[in-house]
């Protein structure tokens, strides 16, 4: 099967991606949900038309506007809200990888965000008789790790470290980058980790509404419920990240062209 | 600003691109059981039944107020009906799954939330203003009200309990608003029985001693919502 490239911004394709990568497999994301796709066609069928099904389609469906009825993950879900104990694991493998990569993105911190999952998969056993019969299963976990992390912010800030908590979490660095050579690669790492920077930034909940709207495929309405907001305001939330974010990385696009670094624009 | 395109968070690449090789660590060990859907159902059923049957031995306890015989059924059925419908609303705002199960949005809830008081409020003055009923105060107005407020806390009291024990770490998006509402829906009940009690027809007695819990209850549930009715 052959897998359009995905590209940068800035020109030329992810240099690990799966479709470029020199050696097949060397480089490749165990994250297939986490997407660089476009917003008007998100997820994995509109990045790969001609791959299987996901078990995970609720966000992608999202973004259409039309919700996304009997995925897998909705199906499992129900399995344990109705006391199928076995369905546990399989809701794990089906969900953790997209809550972790949701954790991930907004505390720039892959340790912490192993933790948060398990947080909030404890927090979701304990609420699985709460989760609505028929209700898409990705909004209603995207929540609840939400709150597992605004939890831990808190706990953070009660114990007087918040500040070296946000500096911590807000160094590039923390997100370790497969080292691929090449300027190309190198100036990808560098706007990755620019977009990484200009994120953890934000204040938590542009964070959270950009990540949800830009990353995890939720359509308006979607992230509006999980956030806890109306429409019109997630959509301002979304527009100031995004104006912080875009302005980041067009400082680093003069500042290489100046250079005169390949791929800058 | 809110004609901003979505489509231009195109331009932002994924800053986890390509990063998490790493396999999922395996789930925690889960040993506490937790509820199933059909049993917190039953629990809920349970508590609202349980609030009822709270409310029903008060009214059966306590004596009821003088003019009950020469009330009209529609009077006595509005100075009911505006605490239950106030119940039933902020009831609604709290517990409603939504379309997404994530309970209702924002706006729909603040809605309902604020409908609730505003319904117990407006309704009140109205009743008032067509129809008066009860005597004048021959005690102090504030004697009245502060003795019916702490009656009506007590009525209260049950339906909160039992919406403590039922709603418990139930709500995953906007706890406090939905903790509010459940509380005031507990106090609009306590509201309820104590118009079979008092007589008192002021609509500023009714509105302060009568009503005065729901903004107490709210308040309380908002601030305790986050720590207790959180997912």
């Amino acid at each position: 099967m052959q897998y359009p490239a995905a590209t940068l911004p800035f020109g030329g394709p992810i240099p690990w991606d799966r479709s470029t990568a020199e050696e097949p497999g060397a480089i490749l994301p165990t994250f297939p949900y986490a997407r660089a796709t476009p917003m008007g066609e998100r997820g994995d069928r509109a990045m790969f038309p001609e791959a299987p099904p996901t078990a995970l389609g609720t966000s992608q469906a999202g973004a259409q506007g039309a919700p996304e009825e009997g995925t897998p993950v909705d199906a499992v879900m129900d399995r344990f809200a109705r006391g199928d104990d076995s369905a546990l694991a399989e809701l794990y493998r089906l969900g953790a990888p997209r809550v972790r990569a949701f954790l991930a993105r907004l505390c720039s911190d892959l340790a912490l965000s192993d933790d948060l999952t398990q947080d909030a998969f404890l927090r979701i056993h304990a609420a699985r008789g709460k989760f609505a019969a028929g209700a898409p299963a990705l909004p209603w976990m995207f929540a609840i790790a939400r709150n597992s992390y605004r939890d831990f912010l808190r706990r953070q800030q009660v114990r007087r470290e918040h500040r070296n908590t946000t500096a911590m979490l807000a160094s590039p660095q923390r997100l370790d980058r497969p080292e691929s050579g090449g300027d190309r690669a190198l100036i990808a790492r560098q706007m990755l980790g620019i977009v990484q920077h200009a994120l953890m930034s934000l204040p938590v909940r542009q964070r959270e509404a950009f990540v949800l709207m830009r990353f995890e495929g939720l359509s308006l309405a979607e992230a509006a419920h999980v956030l806890g907001a109306t429409e019109a305001a997630v959509k301002i939330l979304v527009h100031r990240a995004y104006v912080v974010v875009r302005a980041a990385l067009d400082k680093q696009n003069q500042a290489d062209a100046l250079a005169g670094k390949p791929g800058a624009r | 600003m809110s004609d901003f395109d979505l489509e231009r968070l195109d331009d932002v690449p994924d800053p986890l691109s390509g990063i998490d090789t790493r396999p999922l660590p395996p789930l925690r060990a889960v040993t506490a059981p937790s509820p199933t859907r059909s049993q917190v159902a039953s629990v809920r059923a349970i508590a609202l039944v349980g609030a009822l049957l709270y409310e029903l031995a008060w009214l059966t306890i306590m004596s009821k107020r003088d003019d009950l015989h020469t009330l009209g059924a529609m009077t006595l059925f509005i100075e009911v009906a505006i605490p239950v419908g106030a119940a039933i609303l902020a009831l609604v705002a709290a517990a409603a799954p939504g379309e997404r199960g994530l309970g209702e949005p924002k706006a729909r809830l603040a809605t309902l939330a604020l409908l609730s008081p505003a319904l117990f409020v407006l309704a009140t003055l109205l009743v008032a203003s067509v129809a008066p009923v009860g005597e004048d105060d021959t005690l102090s107005f504030w004697f009245h009200c502060f003795r019916c407020f702490a009656w009506t806390s007590l009525y209260t009291a049950g339906p909160l309990v039992f919406a403590g024990w039922a709603f418990r770490r139930s709500f995953v998006v906007a706890p406090a608003w939905r903790t509010a509402a459940l509380a005031m829906a507990c106090a609009a009940s306590g509201a309820a029985t104590m118009s079979f009690v008092c007589s008192v027809g002021n609509p500023a007695h009714v509105l302060i001693g009568h009503g005065g819990t729901m903004f107490v209850a709210a308040l309380v549930g908002a601030a305790l919502g986050r720590r207790f009715g959180q997912v």
